[in-house]
């Protein structure tokens, strides 16, 4: 797919009612697949093997916490043939 | 009399400049002649000279005196305004002039009653500098009303024009004619806003005029003999809802029945002001120390006036962000006996249906104008579906539809931060701004307490700190009381009313992070009366440290 495509979604939550998504989104990894969706606009992600994991957190004045998860990969361009199994030779 | 010699001086030749050259159109309408066309043209350049001058003088006495008091420069701000209009009203008779060309036949003009507009706009000439002079009120309105006047006589000469186009005859003469009798009129628009000049000067206040003749009626109902010139009428306040409030004093003391000295005289639509007298009327009998008195009331066509007494001391905010914090707590200590006296005295068995999801079906545009993306579009995140914010305020709508409050108060309404004083002197609380009033929930107004604190544009530590602190009082204060009273549904209730007014709050918040953080909260409180559906309502929890920010 061609084009820059964005998804955001902010919110308050709990600790309870953010488990949820959490959960969500750990589902997505285990089937490799995460829809994110927002009325007619849609992205499909395809975490694969190989992705960046990276975790920031923050505590400033003793009261501001910040947790900040990233997870980034890139798609492959080429899909790799896997060779054949059989040699053929001919004359 | 305070002068500014020169300026004055100046004022005097331009406005028997105007006078004459208004004169001179007259002569000009009756008997068209080249020498008279040519002397009005030149006299219009040295009319704009003289504006110009008066116009730098203005600026350059109120830029340089640094001695000049409030009533000065109010007088030169008027001098400057009284100059600019009859510029235009020289212009205006130019315009005429000048169509007078475009007639084949200058007689046909005649048909029709230009003269007795011209005599009253020479009227209202002749008196802006005695006015001026004198102070004289009075003839100040007398040049306001020149308008109406003119506007009547536009009026039955256009009918008539009108008319005489529809036979079809002499059309571009008729036409012609329209216009000069457009110009007359554009006059009278002038003189009024010179009359308005004039009423600024003397009284040293930009008042329409007719606010001040509501004003004028309210206080002859209100049984005050002085005439108007004698009260210093002072704007203190301007509102966001479309009242105009402004201070009456007297200006020296005497012996009158009604303390006029320190009154608040109000002016808006007839809806809004009677529902607030009504009111007023009402929590005078229960509480007469607790809210103004009123003086006078008085309704002309589509608006209403009204006269109550001024009430002395802080409002709420100034107190949570100015004052010292033993003061504030005293404050606060004055606000919840007043409150407990309210409720208790008022307390009623009969159970109020609440509507606080309505409120911001009701509001939801105001919200999207200023704030475009403020409703949430239904979501998806993998599997976690995400519910709009219109099917939140619909699910949350059917919810509240089947919770009461159990019992009724006297509320006030709009119980904002800035509509509760304190008099420290007297100890005491004076309720302001009660034209919404009514049996309710006491929920309504603790919730609109707290989320006019929170809302305060306020970002500085110390002070948040201290909003935070009128919060926590208050709202612990409303919940005990719940509890004494049984109240299982206090929680819920008060999620809903603050589900709303963190989302009508932002439509007078431009700051879009902090605007943001309210339509979140507001959201988060809809998503966890959702998640309670299934369990008692007199279980529901209110989310801890939903109102600190």
């Amino acid at each position: 797919m061609s084009g820059d495509q964005k998804f955001e979604f902010d919110s308050f939550q709990d600790n309870t009612s953010i488990q949820s998504f959490l959960q969500s989104l750990l589902e997505g990894f285990a089937k490799k697949k995460i829809v994110l969706s927002s009325e007619n606009d849609e992205i499909i992600l395809h975490p694969d093997a190989l992705v960046r994991f990276s975790v920031k957190a923050k505590k400033k004045d003793g009261v501001k916490n910040e947790l900040g998860i990233k997870i980034s990969w890139k798609d492959p361009k080429i899909e790799l043939k896997a060779p054949d199994k059989t040699i053929k030779i001919s004359s | 009399m305070l002068t500014f010699e020169g300026l004055e001086e100046n004022l005097k030749f331009i406005a028997m400049e105007v006078e004459n050259q208004t004169r001179s159109t007259v002569n000009f309408i009756n008997q068209p002649s080249r020498k008279l066309y040519e002397s009005i043209i030149t006299k219009d350049d040295y009319i704009d000279n003289l504006k110009t001058i008066i116009e730098n003088k203005c600026f350059s006495i109120i830029h340089s005196e640094k001695s000049l008091q409030k009533k000065d420069i109010n007088r030169i701000r008027s001098i400057q305004t009284i100059s600019v209009n009859l510029e235009r009203i020289a212009d205006f008779c130019v315009n005429i002039v000048r169509q007078m060309s475009y007639l084949e036949n200058y007689r046909m003009l005649q048909n029709y009653d230009y003269d007795a507009m011209m005599t009253e706009i020479l009227k209202a000439l002749s008196k802006i500098l005695p006015v001026l002079g004198d102070g004289n009120l009075t003839g100040a309105l007398i040049i306001c009303k020149t308008e109406f006047v003119l506007d009547q006589m536009y009026k039955t000469n256009f009918d008539r024009l009108m008319f005489e186009i529809k036979k079809g005859l002499h059309i571009p003469e008729l036409i012609t004619i329209l216009f000069i009798f457009r110009y007359i009129e554009r006059i009278g628009d002038s003189l009024l806003n010179i009359g308005e000049a004039l009423i600024f000067c003397i009284i040293g206040e930009k008042i329409k005029i007719e606010q001040f003749q509501a004003l004028e009626t309210t206080l002859s109902k209100s049984g005050i003999k002085e005439t108007i010139s004698e009260i210093d009428f002072q704007s203190i306040w301007g509102t966001r809802s479309g009242c105009r409030i402004g201070r009456v004093g007297q200006k020296e003391n005497n012996d009158n029945a009604i303390d006029v000295y320190g009154s608040i005289f109000k002016e808006g639509v007839i809806r809004k002001i009677s529902a607030e007298k009504d009111s007023l009327e009402r929590w005078n009998q229960l509480f007469p120390d607790l809210v103004a008195k009123v003086y006078g009331y008085h309704e002309e066509g589509e608006n209403a006036s009204l006269l109550v007494e001024y009430l002395p001391g802080c409002t709420l905010d100034e107190m949570a962000l100015t004052s010292d914090l033993p003061y504030l707590d005293n404050a606060l200590f004055v606000l919840q006996q007043t409150l407990m006296e309210i409720w208790e005295t008022t307390l009623s068995p009969v159970p109020a249906d609440t509507n606080y999801i309505q409120e911001i079906m009701d509001r939801k545009e105001d919200v999207q104008r200023v704030h475009a993306g403020a409703f949430r579009l239904k979501q998806q995140l993998g599997d976690k579906k995400i519910d709009s914010t219109e099917a939140l305020l619909k699910q949350c709508g059917i919810i509240e539809s089947c919770i009461q409050a159990p019992f009724s108060v006297l509320i006030h309404g709009d119980f904002n931060v800035n509509n509760i004083l304190y008099d420290h002197s007297n100890q005491k609380i004076h309720f302001i701004d009660l034209y919404r009033s009514k049996d309710f929930d006491y929920v309504k107004d603790v919730s609109v307490f707290l989320i006019s604190n929170f809302r305060m544009p306020v970002f500085d530590a110390g002070l948040r700190e201290r909003l935070n602190h009128v919060i926590e009082n208050i709202y612990l204060f409303a919940r005990n009381f719940a509890r004494r009273h049984n109240d299982g549904t206090f929680d819920i209730r008060m999620a809903f009313a603050l589900a709303r007014s963190f989302f009508t709050s932002t439509r007078f918040e431009f700051n879009t992070a902090f605007s943001k953080e309210m339509l979140l909260r507001s959201h988060f409180l809809m998503e966890k009366i959702l998640a309670h559906q299934g369990r008692p309502w007199t279980d529901f929890q209110l989310p801890a440290n939903i109102f600190f920010f």
